[in-house]
């Protein structure tokens, strides 16, 4: 696989090709941001198109490592989810629509294993339903998308300490959550 | 908390049941500090006279449960994407990029269209026909090289002629034939 380096330096001197390479390789991680906040099949789909096509304007802006990639990505991800949200006033609307954004794409996969993944995952929408925004915040930056302690304190303009223990404590808190709503 | 803090808070269960906040953060503790979750674990261990069932429940509450959190949480990290939000991306964004590129290949793009049309066959014959055209106007027709009708009737005359001599020839030949055979064919009727 070639280094993320390599293509986001290719990208800045316009090759289409190495584009295509880099929205494939990270296509999976922006549309999940943007389901995890818009709760929607199709919003996601457009805010996830949006982002990209900020990347691509932004993109000759970007000098840092490639490590500091995904970080920057994701944070543009979710700032435009939140100006969604904004501008739809569904941002406090958290609501059980988490059925809409599970089996989103007929994969061909066995129907039974879906099903159980869906609820499985549907269990796990529910639960997040249940934290503020800023706690919901963390677990997506730190625990759902791996990105480093600093980065996340970055993105949330939060000290390193708040997001560890606002991330501990979600995730007993998750836990505890999941062992209540299992049928 | 520290571990200290912990391990002390770990053999007052009469504390940590009475006071919420210190159980959370003891619990905090537990989840994070993976050494004091195995010591934890191992004390109950030697404390219980069930040992082996005792130490899987502690360690399915602490470690395995944070496995198996990180396992679930890491699953909404990356969903399966719509086949439209790629085209979609593509047709946004490079789309505006090709067009950036062609205004730089302005020349190269114009030279490779009219190749392009100058290959095709139709094309290809409708252009030589009227640069034959350009030619005629310009340089005129070569007339000396036409035949003209007049020098063609005398160049025809004489084996026109010849053939017409032979014909004849041949007819009267044919003629003595025939009349030399009608005797012999009617003594053959009569007998």
């Amino acid at each position: 696989m070639q280094a993320l380096g390599e293509i986001i330096r290719l990208c800045q001197e316009g090759d289409s090709a190495a584009w295509q390479k880099l929205v494939e390789r990270f296509q999976g991680r922006v549309y999940a941001v943007c389901l995890y906040y818009l709760h929607n099949r199709d919003d996601a789909v457009d805010a996830a198109q949006e982002v990209f096509v900020k990347v691509f304007n932004k993109l000759d802006k970007f000098s840092g490592e490639e490590d500091a990639f995904p970080a920057w990505l994701l944070s543009i991800a979710r700032n435009s989810c939140i100006d969604r949200q904004r501008a739809s006033q569904t941002r406090n609307r958290y609501h059980s629509d988490y059925r809409h954004i599970v089996s989103d794409v007929d994969d061909g996969s066995d129907p039974a294993r879906v099903l159980d993944q869906d609820q499985q995952q549907g269990l796990l929408y529910r639960a997040l339903a249940q934290f503020s925004d800023v706690n919901r915040d963390v677990l997506l930056l730190k625990d759902i998308q791996g990105l480093k302690l600093e980065d996340v304190s970055r993105i949330l303009g939060l000290p390193v300490g708040t997001i560890k223990s606002r991330s501990n404590r979600a995730r007993i808190k998750l836990g505890k959550l999941l062992a209540e709503l299992k049928p | 908390m520290k571990c200290s803090e912990f391990k002390l808070l770990s053999t007052q269960r009469a504390q940590l049941a009475d006071d919420a906040h210190l159980r959370e953060q003891w619990e905090l503790h537990l989840l994070d500090c993976s050494s004091c979750a195995e010591a934890f674990a191992a004390e109950q261990a030697f404390a219980s006279t069930d040992t082996e069932r005792f130490t899987q429940s502690v360690m399915a509450q602490t470690i395995a449960l944070r496995d198996e959190l990180d396992g679930k949480l890491s699953e909404l990290g990356e969903r399966q994407v719509p086949p439209e939000l790629l085209a979609g991306v593509l047709r946004q964004t490079i789309g505006v990029h090709e067009t950036k590129s062609a205004r730089a290949k302005h020349t190269s793009r114009h030279w490779a269209f009219v190749q392009n049309i100058m290959l095709r066959p139709r094309i290809a014959l409708e252009a030589s026909f009227a640069l034959t055209c350009c030619w005629a106007l310009i340089f005129g027709v070569p007339t000396e090289l036409a035949i003209s009708t007049a020098s063609a009737d005398e160049q025809l005359q004489e084996p026109l002629a010849t053939s017409r001599r032979k014909i004849e020839e041949f007819q009267q030949d044919m003629a003595v034939l025939f009349r030399a055979a009608q005797p012999e064919r009617r003594q053959g009727e009569n007998q």
